[in-house]
C-alpha cells in the first residue's frame, strides 16, 4: 500500500516581496506557461472591524468598490476588465476583503490602473449607495433567507459559538443597519481602511518582475498613506460550559444539528494538528464521520464541517443532516462517540498518513472547487497575499506544508483533547419547520 | 506622459503574448480504449475523467435516475473491495475519485498527485470493470436518493430548474432532472448491473489525462490495468424531438414561504455542433454572460431588482436551450420580468453594437486562455468536443472562430432564435402574491412545490 511519499516531485512558488514608498506591500510570483495575469488587492478589513449597529458594512463597501472612481465611470470597472478579455470579482469575509482581476497578461498594466484609481479616488454618490443597498438585499435573500440551513448554520452558529462580537456577527450583516448607513460612513470608511499601508498587492502570472514593480510604483506609488486603523480585539473569553440551543427552520424539510468549538488562530502551532484532525474526521468518503454516520450507522444524507480558521480564534465545527426517523441525540452521541475514540485512542498512523497526502494533493487541487489551488496564477496570488498580510511571510507558501507533515498521531489525539471537550462545544438543533413536511 | 495623464488615461496593453495550446496525443490501450492525453508538467499532479456515453438522457422511460444511481454505486465496493477499503485506498494516495451522470454521458472523474497515478488508475479500471452493486450498498443509495430529493424540493432553484425542464423539453428525457420516488424504488443491484454492462464498454468510452505524466508510462499502466475489458457494440436510441413554441406561457411553482421569486425564462436554442451556435454564444455573452453584459446592467445595476442576474446558453448533445435567471424579490417581479423580455425585444430590434461585439470577442478569448490555464479546464475542452460532437480542431480554431464573427451573424442569429413572445416563464415563489404580477405576460399555470 502507498504510505509515505517515495519520490515526491519538487514543487515550489518562486515570489519576491518588496515595499514601496507608501507602505504598500507588493508581493510578485512569474510563471510563464499561460500568458494569463491575477493580480490580487487584499485590504486590511473584514467584519471584524465593525462595531455594533455597523453590520454588514465592510461587505456593502465591497459592492461600492465597483460604482465608480475619479477616471472609471460606474458600470466601467467591469467593462475594463471584461473587455479586454479577463475577469473580476471581490470577495468579503469576517477577517478580509479581497479584489481580484484575471488578463490576459498583456493587460497587466490596465488591471494595476484601475486598482490604483480605486483606491485613490473612489466616488461614491448616495443613488449608487442607495441602489447597492438593494442590491446587498437581494443578495441576502438569495445566499440565505431563501434557502434551507443557511441562517441556522452560516449566522445562527456564529452568533452562539462566539463571545466577542467582533468574531459573532455576520459579514452581510444586518438590513437596518446597513439601511442607517450615510454617505459619509462610506467616505470615512474609505479613508480609514483603502489605504495603500493597509493593502496588499499580490500579482501572479506571466509578467516580468522588474517592469511589474515599475508599473506599481507608477499607478500605486503616489497614493497617499493613512493613520494605521485601530486594531481590533478579537481575542475569546474561554468556554467553560456547554451552549445549546434549538431553532426551527421554516424552509427545512429534514432535521440537522451544527456543533461548534473554539480553537486558536490561523497562526498558532497547533492549528497543523487541528487541519490534520479535520481531514481525519470529514474529508473523503474514508473519514471517520461519513464512515460512521452515514455508512455504517445509515442515519445521515451527509457530514461536513472542520477547521475554518481565522486570524483570531477559530471554530471546529461539524454540520450533519439526518433522516427524519432518526433523534438528534443519537446523532449527537455518534459525533461525540466518535471525537471521544480520538481523544482516548488517538489516530492510526495510517489515517494520518492519508490526511497529508489529502493535504498535499489539495495544494494543486485546491480547497474549494480547484478554484484557487496552486496550479492556477489566481490561487498563486491569493495564497500569498494572505500569507503576507495575515502571517507576515509568504515564505509560508512553499515551507509551510512541512509543518503540517511533521504533525504526530499524539498531537492529533492531544488538540482533540484540548479543544473538541464538551464544555468548549456549542450545540444547534435544527428542526424542520417547512409546510407539507413529510414525517 | 504628465502625471495627470498617467492618472487620467488607460495604459495599453503591452505586446500579446502567444497561448500554447495544449498537444494532445491519442492512442487506444488495452482492449479499446480510447485515451487522450495532454502532457501538464506545471505541478506534480494529475487530473482524469473517464466518461462514459451513458447520462440520464439514456435513462430506460420508466427508470429516470438509472444512470445517476449507477454512477454513484460505482465508487461504492467493488469486487475486491468493500466500500471504506475502496475510499481508504483512493485518498491514502492523495487522490479524489468519483462518478457522477450528467445528461449526456457519465464521468468518473479523479485527481491525483503524479507519484500515485499507477495505482490510481487500477482504481479506476476496478471500479468501471468490476463493481460489486452490493445489496445493502443499493439500498443504502437509494433511501439516500429518496430523501435527497424531497430535500431538494425545498430548494427553489431545483424547483426551478426541474419546472423549466418540464416545459422546454416535453416528451424528450432532457425534461427530467431528477429520479421520481417510484423509479428510485424499482431499481435492483441488477437493474444498475444490468445498465453497467450494456453501457459501460470502452468502445462507449473516454479517458482525458492531463499532467505530469509520459504518454508510454501511462499506455503500459492502462494496458495492464484495463486489460480484458471488452467493446460490446453499443447502440443508443433516439428521442422523440422536443416540442416547438407558439406563444409565451408563465409556469408558477407555489412555494410558501419565499421571500425571493426564482426566475428562468427562455425556451430551445440550436445544438452546440450547430454552426449558427458560436454566434449565438456571443450574442448571449453580450446580453447577459459576463457581469458587463445588458441584463447586469441593467436589472442589477441601475435597476437594484436581484443581485444574480444573467443569461445563458446550454450545450447539451441533444437539444439546447436559452434562459435568462433572475432572483428577485417579489413585488418587483413584473416590473423584472418586462425589463428581461425587453432587452431580448431591443436585441431584435438592433442587434448589438460594434463595440459590443469586439469587447465580447476580446472577453470570450480571453476566458478561453483562463479555462486553459488549469488541468481540470483544459479536460473540460476535450471532453466537450467528444461528448457534443463538435469539430475536431474546435480547440484549435476557437479563437479565429470567434474573431470571425460579424454583427451581419449576430443579427442573422438574433432573427432566428431569439423569440420574447414564445418563452418559457417559470417562476418559483408565493403563488399568492406574485400570480397578479405575472398574469399580463401570459397564461398562468400553477402548480404546488411539495407532490
Amino acid at each position: 500500500m502507498p504510505m509515505a511519499a517515495k519520490t515526491v516531485v519538487p514543487f515550489s512558488v518562486p515570489y519576491s516581496l518588496h515595499t514601496i514608498e507608501n507602505g504598500m506591500r507588493v508581493v510578485l510570483s512569474e510563471d510563464h506557461s499561460v500568458p494569463v495575469v491575477a493580480v490580487v488587492v487584499l485590504y486590511d478589513v473584514g467584519a471584524r472591524n465593525e462595531p455594533p449597529g455597523r453590520t454588514g458594512f465592510a461587505h456593502l463597501f465591497e459592492h461600492m468598490m465597483f460604482q465608480g472612481s475619479a477616471n472609471v465611470k460606474k458600470g466601467e470597472f467591469y467593462t475594463f476588465v471584461e473587455d479586454n478579455g479577463g475577469v473580476l470579482n471581490g470577495m468579503t469575509s469576517n477577517d478580509f476583503t479581497i479584489y481580484f482581476e484575471v488578463m490576459p497578461s498583456n493587460q497587466l498594466e490596465l488591471a494595476l490602473w484601475l486598482e490604483a484609481d480605486r483606491m485613490r479616488s473612489l466616488q461614491v454618490n448616495q443613488e449608487n449607495l442607495d441602489n447597492q443597498r438593494e442590491v446587498v438585499k437581494e443578495e441576502k435573500r438569495l445566499r440565505v433567507d431563501n434557502q434551507p440551513f443557511s441562517y441556522a448554520r452560516g449566522i445562527l452558529l456564529y452568533e452562539l459559538a462566539y463571545d466577542n462580537f467582533a468574531n459573532a456577527h455576520s459579514v452581510i450583516g444586518s438590513m437596518e443597519d446597513l439601511d442607517a448607513a450615510t454617505l459619509e460612513d462610506v467616505q470615512r470608511f474609505f479613508r480609514t481602511y483603502y489605504a495603500p499601508n493597509n493593502a496588499v498587492l499580490a500579482i501572479a502570472g506571466d509578467f516580468d518582475s522588474e517592469q511589474a514593480l515599475e508599473w506599481v510604483r507608477k499607478h500605486f506609488g503616489d497614493i497617499p498613506p493613512q493613520e494605521p486603523p485601530q486594531p481590533v480585539d478579537v481575542s475569546e473569553p474561554e468556554r467553560t460550559s456547554e451552549k445549546r440551543a434549538t431553532y426551527t427552520d421554516k424552509l427545512a424539510n429534514l432535521p440537522a444539528i451544527a456543533m461548534a468549538w473554539k480553537v486558536p488562530p490561523r497562526h498558532s502551532p497547533e492549528r497543523y494538528a487541528l487541519a490534520l484532525l479535520d481531514r481525519i474526521l470529514f474529508s473523503g468518503e474514508s473519514a471517520r464521520l461519513h464512515q460512521r454516520l452515514v455508512k455504517r450507522e445509515k442515519s445521515a444524507l451527509g457530514v461536513s464541517g472542520g477547521l475554518e480558521d481565522r486570524r483570531g480564534p477559530g471554530l471546529f465545527t461539524t454540520f450533519v443532516v439526518f433522516k427524519p426517523d432518526r433523534h438528534f441525540q443519537q446523532i449527537e452521541h455518534s459525533v461525540t462517540a466518535e471525537i471521544e475514540e480520538v481523544q482516548q485512542k488517538g489516530v492510526t498512523p495510517r489515517e494520518l498518513q492519508r490526511a497529508k497526502n489529502q493535504l498535499r494533493a489539495e495544494r494543486y487541487r485546491g480547497v474549494w472547487g480547484g478554484l484557487y489551488g496552486l496550479q492556477t496564477p489566481l490561487g498563486r496570488a491569493m495564497e500569498l497575499a494572505y500569507h503576507t498580510l495575515f502571517d507576515g511571510d509568504p515564505a509560508l507558501i512553499n515551507t509551510e506544508l512541512q509543518r503540517y507533515l511533521e504533525v504526530t498521531s499524539e498531537e492529533v489525539q492531544e488538540v482533540a483533547q484540548r479543544f473538541l471537550r464538551r464544555n468548549n462545544c456549542t450545540v444547534l438543533h435544527i428542526l424542520p419547520g417547512a409546510t407539507g413536511v413529510e414525517q | 506622459m504628465s502625471r495627470a495623464d498617467v492618472i487620467t488615461t488607460p495604459p495599453p496593453p503591452s505586446a500579446l503574448r502567444p497561448l500554447v495550446l495544449p498537444t494532445r496525443e491519442e492512442f487506444t490501450a488495452a482492449d479499446g480504449l480510447r485515451v487522450i492525453l495532454v502532457e501538464d508538467r506545471r505541478v506534480p499532479f494529475v487530473t482524469l475523467r473517464l466518461v462514459v456515453r451513458a447520462g440520464s438522457v439514456h435513462d430506460p422511460a420508466n427508470l429516470p435516475g438509472l444512470a445517476a444511481l449507477t454512477a454513484h454505486c460505482l465508487t461504492q465496493g467493488t469486487q475486491k473491495r468493500k466500500s471504506f477499503q475502496f475510499a481508504r485506498a483512493v485518498e491514502e494516495l492523495g487522490a479524489t475519485l468519483e462518478a457522477h451522470a450528467n445528461r449526456d454521458y457519465s464521468a468518473v472523474s479523479a485527481t491525483v498527485l503524479a507519484e500515485n497515478l499507477t495505482p490510481l488508475l487500477k482504481l479506476m479500471a476496478e471500479t468501471v470493470m468490476q463493481p460489486a452493486f452490493a445489496p445493502d450498498e443499493v439500498e443504502l443509495a437509494k433511501e439516500n436518493t429518496i430523501q435527497t430529493l424531497r430535500y431538494q424540493r425545498t430548494q427553489p432553484t431545483f424547483l426551478a430548474r426541474e419546472r423549466y425542464a418540464q416545459v422546454l423539453f416535453g416528451n424528450h428525457p432532457y425534461s427530467r432532472i431528477a429520479p421520481t420516488e417510484e423509479s428510485v424504488n424499482a431499481m435492483t443491484p441488477d437493474t444498475l448491473r444490468q445498465f453497467h454492462s450494456s453501457n459501460y464498454t470502452p468502445d462507449n468510452s473516454l479517458l482525458v489525462v492531463v499532467g505530469a505524466v509520459e504518454a508510454e508510462q501511462l499506455r503500459k499502466a492502462l494496458d495492464r490495468v484495463f486489460a480484458g475489458w471488452q467493446p460490446r457494440g453499443v447502440t443508443h436510441e433516439s428521442h422523440e424531438q422536443p416540442p416547438s413554441r407558439e406563444r409565451r406561457t408563465v409556469h408558477l411553482v407555489d412555494r410558501p414561504g419565499s421571500v425571493q421569486v426564482n426566475l428562468l425564462i427562455g425556451h430551445l436554442a440550436p445544438r452546440p455542433n450547430d454552426p449558427d451556435f458560436l454566434a449565438l454564444e456571443v450574442t448571449n455573452t453580450a446580453l447577459g454572460g459576463r457581469a458587463g453584459s445588458r441584463l447586469f446592467m441593467n436589472v442589477r445595476e441601475q435597476k437594484g431588482f436581484a443581485y444574480d442576474v444573467g443569461s445563458h446558453l446550454s450545450e447539451h448533445r441533444e437539444a439546447s436551450s436559452f434562459s435568462m435567471s433572475a432572483q428577485v424579490r417579489p413585488e418587483v417581479v413584473g416590473e423584472a420580468v418586462e425589463e428581461m423580455l425587453k432587452e431580448v425585444e431591443v436585441l431584435r430590434h438592433k442587434g448589438i453594437t460594434e463595440s459590443e461585439l469586439d469587447s465580447t470577442k476580446n472577453y470570450l478569448n480571453g476566458t478561453f486562455s483562463i479555462r486553459l490555464s488549469t488541468q481540470g479546464g483544459i479536460a473540460g475542452e476535450i471532453v466537450a468536443i467528444e461528448m457534443l460532437e463538435l469539430p475536431r480542431d474546435s480547440i484549435e480554431t476557437y479563437r479565429e472562430r470567434v474573431q470571425s464573427i460579424t454583427l451581419e451573424r449576430i443579427r442573422q442569429v438574433v432573427q432566428r432564435y431569439l423569440f420574447p413572445d414564445r418563452m418559457a416563464i417559470v417562476a418559483v415563489g408565493e403563488a399568492e402574491r406574485i400570480q397578479p404580477l405575472l398574469e399580463p405576460f401570459g397564461e398562468v399555470e400553477v402548480r404546488p412545490a411539495m407532490m
